[in-house]
């Protein structure tokens, strides 16, 4: 899966002066917390700093910045290290394109959190295309390290879900 | 009269287990599936009293609608798997077809049919039944899938946030056992032309040739946002395209759907 860092500003007249210094700082921050953005606001102009899973450019409806135009985006932006979960052994990949759910319904307690432990064969969470509920299952025991995916957010085929060591 | 198979279904191997009442079909199907049922195996009842649909949302059946659960373990993949949706839907409204051409006093109602993405069947708008396929891996290579078909035979639910009706709102004398049957004959001969996704090509063109809303405003609800546009096709995954004002393309897996004056109000709201 190829995962692309963007960096722009909304404030154009103000890129001249943008650092980056804070552009890379928060990029390594991206990477360390595994978060899919970020945003600052400080002296008059924002930095967003996102990571663009290839989804989104089909799914406007769910990331409407990563739709718009950006021609602020510094040419130069840092490439920040692409944190490559897909790699990990303990990654669980999705099996097709859909919409990750982290519980059986909305509300519901969530089938895994970091820290659980499961057994193999327990659902971890559920990716639904065209009405079909995929029940993802562990492929081993262990323990969940990382869920890299947000409840109702687009999922791409091959996308690492979860981790477990 | 009882819940049975027709001779297609039985001659590719179709087995029935029919239940007085159950609390929902899909779950005990998939139970079974997970004590070691690799089907072709059909549960089906007239009174389902705990059926779900998307996202667990309460199905709601009064007595004498028809609630059935097809299971088989397939080698193939799951977004091939979340094709048969199509072929369920298409199968049912052969069905329904099929029952209504036998008697002169309801093939009026052949032509009322209509299948709604990704899955409903529509009579005119208003819902008469909803589908929902789940699907797990069993073992390595096999995947254990469920396609549960809930009907509004003898009465539709009230108080739904969407217009609905049943075969009897509509007039049309037909019992849960023999749409039963002209069902299971149905599916028989469309999983055939679906041929573990062989022929979705010819699943896509029949699908397209009675769906609801081609061409038409539509806006689809989604956990992130609304997406309003235009309906244009579905892809060969199934996905919904729709074409935006803005000339955009979005091709989408799952949200709910909205046709006409609603998807017009829904793009106003949002």
């Amino acid at each position: 899966m190829a995962a692309k860092e963007s960096a722009k500003t909304t404030a154009s007249d103000k890129k001249s002066v943008m650092d980056r210094d804070i552009i890379r700082e928060l990029a390594t921050l991206l990477d360390e917390t595994n978060l899919t953005e970020i945003e600052v606001e400080r002296a008059g102009f924002r930095v967003r700093v996102a990571r663009n899973i290839s989804v989104a450019a089909s799914m406007p409806g769910y990331a409407p910045a990563m739709a718009m135009p950006t021609p602020a985006a510094p040419a130069d932006a840092p490439a920040a290290a692409p944190v490559d979960a897909a790699k990990h052994p303990g990654a669980v990949p999705s099996p097709m394109v859909g919409t990750a759910y982290l519980a059986p319904e909305p509300g519901a307690k969530p089938f895994i959190e970091v820290g659980s432990k499961v057994k193999a064969g327990d659902t971890l969470l559920i990716v639904e295309a065209m009405k079909t509920m995929n029940q993802i299952p562990a492929p081993r025991a262990g323990t969940v390290t990382q869920i890299l995916v947000e409840d109702g957010h687009p999922v791409e085929f091959g996308e690492p879900l979860v981790i477990i060591e | 009269m009882a819940f049975a198979l027709g001779p297609r279904a039985k001659a590719a191997g179709c087995r029935v287990e029919a239940f007085d009442e159950i609390a929902s079909t899909n779950a005990e199907t998939l139970m079974r599936a997970h004590e070691g049922e690799c089907g072709p195996l059909w549960l089906v009842t007239a009174h389902q009293t705990g059926g779900h649909g998307r996202r667990q949302r309460p199905w709601l059946a009064p007595r004498g609608n028809l609630a059935a659960s097809f299971l088989e373990v397939m080698d193939v993949t799951p977004p091939v798997a979340a094709t048969l949706g199509f072929v369920a839907g298409l199968s049912l409204e052969a069905a329904l077809g099929a029952l209504c051409a036998r008697q002169p006093a309801m093939g009026r109602a052949r032509g009322l049919f209509r299948l709604k993405w990704p899955n409903d069947v529509l009579a005119g708008t208003a819902k008469l039944a909803g589908i929902l396929l789940e699907a797990e891996r069993i073992g390595a290579d096999a995947l254990a899938v469920v396609v549960g078909i809930g009907v509004n035979v003898a009465a539709a639910p009230e108080g739904l946030p969407y217009p609905a009706t049943s075969l009897a709102d509509l007039g049309l004398p037909i019992s849960a056992e023999s749409l039963f049957i002209a069902l299971g004959e149905a599916w028989t001969d469309h999983v055939r032309i679906w041929d573990r996704g062989r022929g979705v090509d010819e699943i896509r063109r029949r699908w397209l040739e009675r769906a609801a809303g081609v061409g038409e405003p539509v806006a689809v609800r989604m956990p992130g946002g609304t997406v309003s546009g235009t309906f244009a096709t579905i892809d060969d995954q199934g996905r919904l395209i729709v074409t935006t004002a803005e000339g955009g393309r979005t091709a989408i897996s799952a949200g709910d759907v909205q046709f006409g004056p609603a998807a017009t109000a829904a793009k106003e709201g949002a």
